[in-house]
């Protein structure tokens, strides 16, 4: 099948290369910051009948849905577009007797991956964590569920930052595009606009109920995300098709 | 492997043209490239080679005019034409990070090559014993040739090459030359090499193709492109003003270089010209016939200020 033998080689140009690292140490980062904080002002958080888990898990994510993950999905993309915009490699990847919505499809799939990757550490540091600090009871399903969603809620701004950087070859205008709209998220998450603004749903979905900024249903974060993600990837590809090298 | 079809057009343009703008960086270019022939596309720097060779292989879309190759066109046969190309354009290709054999073996996953065929290219561009380092620590030529071995891999019909010397010293000029001028024979393979310079094209090219401004001003083989050209007259005498004005009266049109008197298109034989000088008293000391240098050719094509 072609679609493996492209994988095979986007994967093998990684090889030396570990920028991918970030994926691990941007969730191992915030679960060590957010335990930190827990453990420290554990006095303060849990006064009344709040849950120690919810609040752990809340000092863990909110800086991470927010800010931490929609940058490190913006520097991979910049990475997977990266290797091809140095040496003049599109030129010749371009020349390869090889299905152009191969590349495409293979590159966002490697992204998708990668954030994954990021996804299954955020899930082993945050419960690794709460048995370390001893919040109690873990709801070890409903967690995995969210931390499911949340990764296809990634999706839409994936697929949006691998147009930017297969665009761009500058990096700064992708990530510039990043931050703000990162930094906006943080303004819109916290007003009713959020569940319509694509960079506020990984945190809105992370963020534990109690909060009470959630207002997302499973399949309404579902639906939007891979509706979105489908049309995002057909006009990546348009551009990507007419990309002269 | 070389007797396939020995004649058949590989490449065919019709029209080839590319606008940036109100430029015209490629004009209405028509080239035919058959199997076995080292086609030579010449021109100077920013003349408009790299765009065609873009559009021939479908990195670039023409504004107007049709490519073909192996006489099917991109638009429906991308995939099966790539498979018969190797190509190199403009600078070489490589990931930076990987060695040059992880380069190759990379690419082989989709030219379906054998580690074999991966040894036997490096062997080719001579870099089997530096294969196992990472090609940051390459030279420039080093690069200069796996690029070539890339294009070299999957065992192409057609090989394309932009500028392939560029930026080489001298051996390695020398090297890359002998290498390509035995691609038809030994490997069966067509080239297509551009240039901007006359003498490496002389040296290795069967077939020419000269442009210049976007416009194709000689398509056709290296003895062609000499046979065109007349000879010309070279006159030193005692009097050169006195010389050309007797030459005009006589309808032979003349002009003064430097010390000597040059007929470009003489109508008459030298003889005749010698005759008619000495019998009106001037000395004729030098008096020769001369043919123009491919360079003197290939500046009267392009223009002086395409001089290199």
């Amino acid at each position: 099948m072609t679609l493996g033998r492209v994988l095979m080689m986007e994967m093998m140009k990684l090889k030396r290369s570990y920028v991918w690292l970030l994926m691990c140490v941007a969730p191992l980062l915030m679960v060590t910051f957010g335990a930190y904080n827990f453990v420290r002002y554990q006095d303060v958080f849990l006064q009344g009948n709040a849950v120690p888990w919810e609040k752990l898990l809340g000092q863990i994510v909110t800086f991470y849905g927010l800010l931490l993950l929609p940058l490190s999905i913006a520097v991979m993309a910049v990475w997977l577009a990266r290797i091809e915009h140095s040496e003049n490699n599109w030129k010749y990847l371009f020349t390869m007797p090889v299905n152009l919505k191969s590349i495409y499809i293979t590159k966002t799939i490697i992204h998708i991956g990668l954030v994954g990757l990021s996804m299954v550490i955020l899930y082993i540091g945050t419960i690794g964590a709460a048995i370390i600090v001893g919040v109690g009871n873990i709801p070890y399903g409903t967690t995995a569920v969210n931390v499911l969603i949340c990764w296809i809620t990634c999706l839409p701004i994936l697929a949006l930052q691998m147009i930017l950087s297969i665009k761009f070859p500058n990096i700064g205008i992708p990530i510039g595009i990043s931050l703000a709209a990162s930094i906006t998220s943080v303004v819109i998450t916290n007003s009713a606009y959020g569940k319509y603004y694509f960079w506020s749903h990984p945190s809105l979905t992370l963020i534990p109920n109690s909060e009470g900024m959630r207002n997302l249903t499973i399949p309404y974060s579902l639906t939007i995300s891979l509706v979105a993600f489908s049309c995002i990837m057909v006009i990546g590809y348009r551009f990507f098709r007419k990309h002269e090298a | 492997m070389m007797n396939k079809d020995v004649g058949e057009t590989l490449v065919a343009t019709k029209d080839l043209t590319k606008k940036f703008g109100d430029q015209y960086s490629v004009d209405h270019v028509n080239l035919e490239i058959k199997r076995g022939q080292i086609f030579g596309f010449l021109g100077p720097n920013g003349a408009g080679k790299t765009t065609s060779i873009r559009m021939l292989l479908g990195l670039m879309k023409p504004t107007e005019g049709e490519v073909r190759l192996f006489g099917q066109t991109f638009h429906k046969n991308r995939i099966d034409i790539l498979r018969r190309v190797g190509a190199l354009v403009e600078a070489p290709s490589y990931y930076r990070n990987l060695t040059g054999f992880e380069n190759l073996k990379l690419s082989s996953k989709i030219l379906g090559s054998s580690n074999a065929r991966i040894e036997e290219v490096l062997g080719i561009v001579r870099l089997s014993e530096v294969s196992h380092q990472p090609v940051k620590q390459y030279s420039l030529g080093m690069k200069q040739r796996l690029g070539i071995a890339l294009a070299l891999l999957g065992s192409p019909e057609l090989l394309i090459l932009d500028e392939p010397t560029n930026g080489l010293d001298p051996s390695g000029i020398h090297e890359i030359r002998q290498l390509i001028k035995r691609m038809p024979e030994d490997f069966g393979i067509t080239v297509l090499i551009s240039s901007h310079n006359l003498a490496e094209i002389e040296m290795i090219a069967s077939h020419v193709g000269i442009i210049q401004s976007g416009k194709l001003k000689f398509h056709g083989t290296m003895e062609e492109l000499k046979r065109d050209q007349k000879p010309r007259v070279e006159i030193k005498v005692n009097n050169l003003m006195g010389a050309k004005d007797l030459l005009r009266q006589q309808d032979v049109q003349a002009r003064i270089v430097e010390d000597m008197l040059l007929v470009d298109q003489p109508t008459d034989t030298v003889s005749a010209i010698n005759r008619k000088l000495v019998s009106n008293g001037f000395e004729v000391f030098h008096l020769v016939e001369s043919v123009k240098s491919l360079e003197e050719i290939f500046l009267d094509l392009t223009g002086k200020e395409g001089a290199i």
